[in-house]
């Protein structure tokens, strides 16, 4: 599907949204199974890193706690509950994540939004700061490790934390006036 | 006798890129060095794995004789006296500083270490920065060169043998950045590293110059700093010359110069 | 803690989004101002921050760590509703541009974490913060996160009764599950917001706004 920018990217992350939202509705573990097979097909490519990152972000939790409700509905019933609710539940999460990451590495977000000045702005705003944000944060925790004579625990660091936001908080602050200021002298 | 600080082959990698290789470099206790180079050179990162914050992926970083390897540097004792014979002042100062007023910043530092005369230390080092006036203020809401100089007062507080500086003048004016050298000249038995890539104040950094490589392929001069400001080859080689066209007294032309201080 | 994709079907997620929607319109610009020059480069400051602190990562005992949320921070400091609209900012730019999913269920998210929690930790500070000022931070910051937890137990448990088949986890193992672990992750975030409002504190007097 060779479309021209945006409608591409558009086309994509609205697709990918409506998927998301079609999937969250099904119950039939068939149906997922389905489906699972459909998104792998409609997005070969990256498959083992895609899927490697779904498993490690989604599967822990929705096993986890098919586990111990199961366990749990076990003990309190006396015999094992229908289990095909929980192969949904373990099913549905890790299909919607896989559509929605194959479609947000495809899309161009930026192209997507260039009809859409504000939006696109705001976006440009907030990445930026974040990346400069960001690096400090990083430096800050070697900062701590520098200073202190034993391995920072979970207080020094919330201690570091709490300083560093300080930081970030005047730093971004005054990069924004300095953005609202600069958007102004050219005349916007 | 054993070199205080020392890089011995030593390739340190950042993102499984080496940001300088097979560099090697002894440093005796009392020594002045000043680290040259353009920016990107592996300056900041030299420094860095000589406070124990990066480790050598190749050869080795030693302080005082002892490698400074995961192994080392998680054993308590050896840790509490790396980090209170060492200290590392950061290019953005924002990085180190988190207590809540410059007189906690300060204090920070020998509070951890168990000192029983933290109040003076505090006073001293204040006096001697000049920030005596911010000590009930947050570090956060002070001026670059306040700050830094906050900085500078917290590191030394600890009394360390070894400071390392990164970009130490930068953010401070002429009269701040004089202050700061006299002080750290006067400061005796103490090893310093200062990094700059700034030409014109080398020799007030040090009475050793340690040239690195554009690209962090090692070392490209270690000796007086006078040496290296009459070497052009040199100069032009390591990016810290350029030539492009400027005027003098009404004349345009191009040759290889150095710019003074920024 | 976050829902994920999948966890709600579209009979919450799309209601939820629809009630928030008009809500994001009418707290950005009460609390942004009309002007775009200026309403867009303070909004992108904050949610800039706000994506950044939850990436820090705190070391817990044990071995095990967790991530801090902010969201209480800013509500402190500026109003619940700039935490709203900063936070579901936050929700959106992490569904969208890095990946992370949740776009099913902004709507939930945003409320939860970004309304009802920030709220609730706001409004304990206010009552708190003459006599016990750092009392009244660690409980804004540990009872804002229970809060949220809650709020996504809530509705989880909602979704559990309205469609099993949906969610067969009862209530009862989702509160456990979820207020558990919350219960230690909020004392993080309270620890967290004491340490950060002694500093701010007297600058948001000040009006950093």
């Amino acid at each position: 599907m060779a479309w021209p920018e945006p409608r591409r990217s558009q086309a994509l992350l609205a697709g990918g949204a409506a998927a998301a939202f079609a999937l969250s509705a099904l119950t039939d573990p068939r149906l997922l199974a389905a489906a699972g097979a459909l998104a792998v097909a409609a997005f070969p490519g990256g498959f083992a890193r895609t899927a490697r990152r779904v498993a490690v972000a989604v599967l822990p939790v929705t096993l986890g706690l098919a586990l111990v409700s199961i366990a749990f509905a076990r003990a309190a019933e006396g015999r094992w509950p229908d289990l095909t609710p929980w192969v949904a539940l373990v099913l549905r999460p890790a299909v919607i994540a896989y559509v929605t990451l194959s479609v947000v590495r495809r899309a161009d977000l930026f192209r997507a939004l260039a009809p859409f000045p504000t939006a696109t702005r705001l976006l440009v705003l907030t990445l930026g700061q974040a990346h400069a944000l960001r690096l400090l944060a990083a430096e800050s925790l070697l900062g701590l490790r520098s200073r202190m004579p034993r391995r920072p625990g979970a207080l020094d660091v919330l201690r570091g934390a709490g300083g560093i936001t300080a930081a970030l908080l005047t730093l971004s602050l005054r990069n924004a006036r300095d953005v609202a200021d600069a958007m102004r002298s050219r005349g916007f | 006798m054993t070199p205080i600080l020392e890089l011995a082959g030593a390739t340190v990698e950042v993102g499984g890129r080496a940001v300088f290789q097979d560099l090697s470099l002894a440093v005796a206790p009392g020594e002045r060095i000043v680290l040259l180079g353009v920016n990107g050179c592996g300056k900041t990162t030299l420094l860095r794995a000589l406070d124990g914050l990066v480790l050598a992926a190749r050869g080795e970083v030693r302080y005082a004789g002892t490698r400074l390897d995961p192994a080392s540097l998680d054993g308590a004792a050896f840790r509490r006296r790396f980090r209170s014979e060492v200290g590392l002042l950061f290019q953005n100062v924002d990085a180190m500083l988190f207590n809540p007023t410059v007189a906690d910043e300060i204090a920070f530092g020998p509070r951890q270490l168990g000192l029983s005369d933290v109040d003076e230390r505090v006073a001293r080092w204040a006096a001697a920065l000049g920030v005596e006036e911010f000590l009930a203020r947050p570090p956060f809401e002070l001026s670059g060169g306040e700050k830094k100089r906050v900085a500078v007062a917290a590191v030394l507080a600890i009394h360390p043998r070894v400071l390392l500086l990164d970009e130490a003048t930068a953010n401070l004016d002429p009269a701040a950045s004089a202050r700061l050298v006299d002080l750290l000249a006067g400061i005796e038995g103490l090893t310093t590293v200062a990094s700059t890539h700034n030409l014109s104040i080398a020799g007030e950094l040090g009475s050793r110059a340690v040239l690195m490589h554009p690209q962090g392929k090692g070392v490209l001069y270690d000796g007086p700093p006078e040496g290296l400001m009459g070497d052009e080859r040199l100069l032009v080689v390591s990016g810290l010359a350029h030539a492009h066209a400027h005027r003098h007294g009404g004349r345009a032309h191009s040759h290889y110069h150095v710019h003074d201080a920024e | 803690m976050h829902v994920p994709d999948g966890f709600l079907s579209p009979q919450l997620t799309l209601p939820a989004l629809a009630a928030a929607a008009p809500l994001w319109v009418y707290a950005a610009r009460r609390h942004f101002g009309r002007a775009a020059l200026d309403a867009l480069p303070a909004i992108g400051a904050l949610t800039a921050l706000a994506l950044v602190v939850q990436t820090l990562m705190i070391p817990l005992p044990g071995g095990t760590s967790t991530h801090l949320g902010g969201v209480v921070l800013l509500a402190l400091l500026f109003h619940p509703l700039v935490a709203f609209v900063c936070e579901s900012l936050v929700l959106v730019i992490q569904a969208v541009a890095l990946g992370v999913g949740g776009v099913t269920v902004l709507g939930v998210n945003a409320l939860a974490m970004g309304l009802l929690g920030p709220l609730a930790g706001w409004a304990v500070h206010r009552l708190l913060r003459g006599p016990l000022p750092r009392v009244a931070a660690f409980l804004a910051g540990w009872l804002g996160t229970q809060v949220s937890t809650a709020a996504v137990v809530g509705a989880l448990g909602l979704q559990h009764a309205l469609s099993p088949a949906h969610l067969p986890a009862p209530l009862p193992v989702l509160a456990v599950a979820m207020l558990g672990p919350s219960a230690l992750t909020g004392v993080a975030e309270g620890l967290y917001t004491v340490f950060a409002m002694a500093l701010l504190r007297k600058a948001a007097q000040r009006g950093l706004a």
